[in-house]
């Protein structure tokens, strides 16, 4: 029993930083150490040495910050590796679907197309559907103040590495599951059941060849203090990373901006795009100053249960909004 | 009925047809008759009587010939009988299994491999591939099952046990041996059935799709009928079965039974479901055949989960869980 939980966490833990289809598998990390190499030598003039210490700069990966990402990867990993099976499957949700469509379709259409044709679109369109619901559930993270009390954990993150990507709540790390499995279940249902076993997807290394041109091109200095930014009506359609450190950034008029991921459409559509500001020195966290307890343990898995608690004591207490939900009954 | 009356009764029924074919209530005879019977006879025969009662320490001594002046002693021939029933080639160990599935099917370049005494003939009692035999190698013939030799295996280790003990009665360590490798050949015979329904199901899948398909665009539906009937004899053989190893397959019977039904699904959606007094079908309306044609997938959900099966030839949702496999796990939240 223990055995195995050892091994399983042990190869969960290995597959974080070996599989491609991993935002830190170790082949990414070094693109972007690459990426950010150039953009310091070649545009910010950086002698190379003093380019490669920016990078490494012990007082970003030696924080108090970046101490607790670490303490809340393995502490997530662990809580995982026992959530796991628990976890509503994509393979059941595709099953239902499946059944669902045929049944209620009433029959199974047939479609020709080349098989290539077919893995194309559905790459595409998996990576589309993801995108988007990874932009749509962060959104809702920010809106909803139930949701925000938990997703506040990500944000209070003072300096970043790409490790920090992890740096999540573990209620947050479930939402986001069952999201990932919901769009991958009801995509793979709606392709098999459209074009039967024609259905496959284009891969790199065994990831999607999409997430994979996204993550080569340095995905991982989002969570950085590299500001890398792109060429301005690019940001328009691709989140650059300094985008996202936007998005982390302690000034008020940075506050709710670009929630994408990959895609930069979803911002401009729900008006939350913010371009990046080169000129700018940002800081990173929820607030200006930081408090002495912002990286204790019982600050990051504690504190959100009891703001969340709170909140919906709150709300119940509030009788307009009781109102609506026995009115919606 | 018991399994040798269903056999009679489909036998009345089919000398009333078309060379074993009713094309009013899409049964298949021939198909039925011969996979049924491949249940009811050699699966029962061997697992519910000659792996099972007839180990018993009383029955058929180890210690006696089995007849006055036989060469072999009555466990050795209780044993030799079930293997018969079984089907390979008694060199079935040192082929793989596409090679007796080659040699099933009559195929040129299987000849050498099946005439294991050189003689230049095959004895169909000792070199040919037949019954649930050829369908344990169509099984592994995907490499994910070795059914075939898990089964022969047990079968031979199980005869030398028997041969080692001179002639003398099987103590009861040996017997508990014996048992055991007779639950190897049990359960893993089951599973051979079990995954040729299995396959089956898928057939029937694709043929009422198909049919349907058809139906809609009025196009000529006969060939795509006579197939799906002939499909449909084999799934119900195979289900059926099953339930005559012997053992009480309970609620799993009850399902299979109930999704599969008594017939297939034909054209105006009806189905067979019931038999009068006097022997006669009772048709009334059913489901759609695209209605009929998700209840095998649940035929093969079930097979697979209740049986344990790792074949799964002709697996209809095999693209569901192979994309989801590609697509790894879910449960990082790289959420930025
Ligand atoms: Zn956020
Ligand atoms: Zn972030």
């Amino acid at each position: 029993m223990f055995e195995t939980f050892i091994s399983e966490f042990s190869s969960d833990i290995y597959a974080n930083f070996f599989d491609p289809r991993k935002r830190l598998f170790i082949g990414y990390l070094g693109c972007a150490l690459l990426i950010a190499l150039a953009w310091l030598t070649l545009l910010k003039k950086q002698q190379i040495k003093h380019a490669w210490r920016t990078c490494f700069d012990k007082q970003v990966w030696f924080s108090k910050s970046s101490q607790a990402d670490g303490l809340i990867f393995i502490i997530n990993r662990l809580l995982f590796t026992v959530l796991a099976p628990a976890l509503l499957a994509k393979l059941t949700i595709a099953t239902f679907m499946f059944q669902w469509l045929q049944s209620t379709v009433g029959y199974r259409p047939l479609i020709l197309l080349e098989d290539w044709q077919i893995a194309a679109c559905f790459t595409l369109w998996l990576f589309i559907l993801d995108d988007f619901a990874r932009f749509y559930l962060h959104y809702l993270m920010h809106r909803w103040p139930v949701l925000w009390a938990f997703h506040k954990v990500h944000h209070s993150a003072r300096t970043m590495t790409p490790l920090t990507v992890l740096r999540t709540h573990p209620v947050e790390g479930v939402l986001f599951s069952l999201r990932s499995s919901l769009v991958q279940g009801i995509s793979i249902a709606l392709f098999v059941f459209l074009f039967a076993n024609q259905v496959d997807l284009i891969t790199v290394l065994g990831a999607n060849v999409l997430v994979f041109a996204f993550n080569v091109t340095g995905s991982n200095l989002r969570h950085s203090h590299i500001a890398i930014h792109y060429w301005q009506p690019l940001e328009r359609w691709l989140i650059s990373p300094a985008q996202h450190q936007i998005h982390h950034s302690t000034a008020t008029r940075h506050f709710d901006k670009n929630f994408g991921a990959t895609l930069a459409v979803w911002d401009r559509l729900f008006g939350c795009l913010h371009l990046s500001e080169p000129d700018t020195q940002l800081s990173f966290g929820i607030s200006k100053t930081e408090e002495p307890d912002e990286h204790t343990l019982k600050q990051l898995y504690l504190q959100p249960f009891a703001e969340a608690v709170l909140l919906v004591k709150n709300a119940l207490r509030k009788p307009r909004i009781f109102k609506i939900l026995i009115q919606r009954r | 009925m018991t399994g040798p009356e269903v056999i009679e009764f489909m036998i009345k029924k089919a000398a009333a047809t078309n060379k074993g074919f009713d094309p009013l209530t899409g049964l298949d005879y021939t198909q039925l008759i011969s996979k049924f019977a491949m249940g009811a006879v050699f699966y029962n025969q061997a697992v519910d009587n000659y792996l099972d009662e007839k180990l018993e320490a009383g029955n058929k001594p180890n210690g006696k010939a089995y007849k006055e002046g036989t060469a072999y002693t009555g466990k050795e021939h209780v044993w030799d009988e079930a293997f018969g029933y079984f089907g390979v080639p008694a060199h079935a160990l040192t082929m793989d299994a596409k090679t007796a599935y080659a040699i099933a099917k009559g195929k040129k370049d299987a000849f050498k491999a099946a005439d294991a005494n050189n003689d230049g003939m095959i004895d169909l009692k000792t070199e040919m591939t037949f019954a649930h035999g050829y369908y344990a190698a169509n099984a592994d013939k995907g490499g994910k099952s070795d059914y075939m030799h898990t089964i022969t295996k047990a079968f031979i280790d199980g005869r030398e046990l028997i041969t080692s003990a001179n002639g003398e009665d099987l103590t009861a360590e040996q017997r508990e041996a014996l048992m055991g490798y007779a639950t190897v050949i049990k359960t893993n015979w089951e599973k051979v059935i079990a995954e040729a329904a299995f396959k089956y199901a898928g057939s029937v899948y694709k043929d009422a799709i198909a049919l349907q398909a058809a139906v809609e665009s009025n196009a000529d539906i006969e060939k795509l009928y006579r197939k799906y009937a002939k499909h449909w004899g084999e799934l119900k053989g195979f289900a059926m079965s099953l339930q005559t190893g012997g053992k009480d397959l309970g609620e799993t019977a009850v399902q299979l039974n109930r999704l599969i039904g008594f017939s297939p699904v034909l054209l105006g959606n009806t189905q067979i479901t019931g038999i009068d007094a006097e022997g006669n079908y009772q048709q009334s309306n059913s489901v759609s055949l695209n209605e009929y044609a998700l209840n095998m997938l649940k035929v093969q959900q079930l097979l697979k989960d209740k049986f344990s099966l790792v074949a799964n030839n002709n697996d209809q949702l095999a693209n569901l869980s192979d994309l989801a496999d590609k697509l790894g796990s879910a449960d990082s939240a790289e959420n930025d």
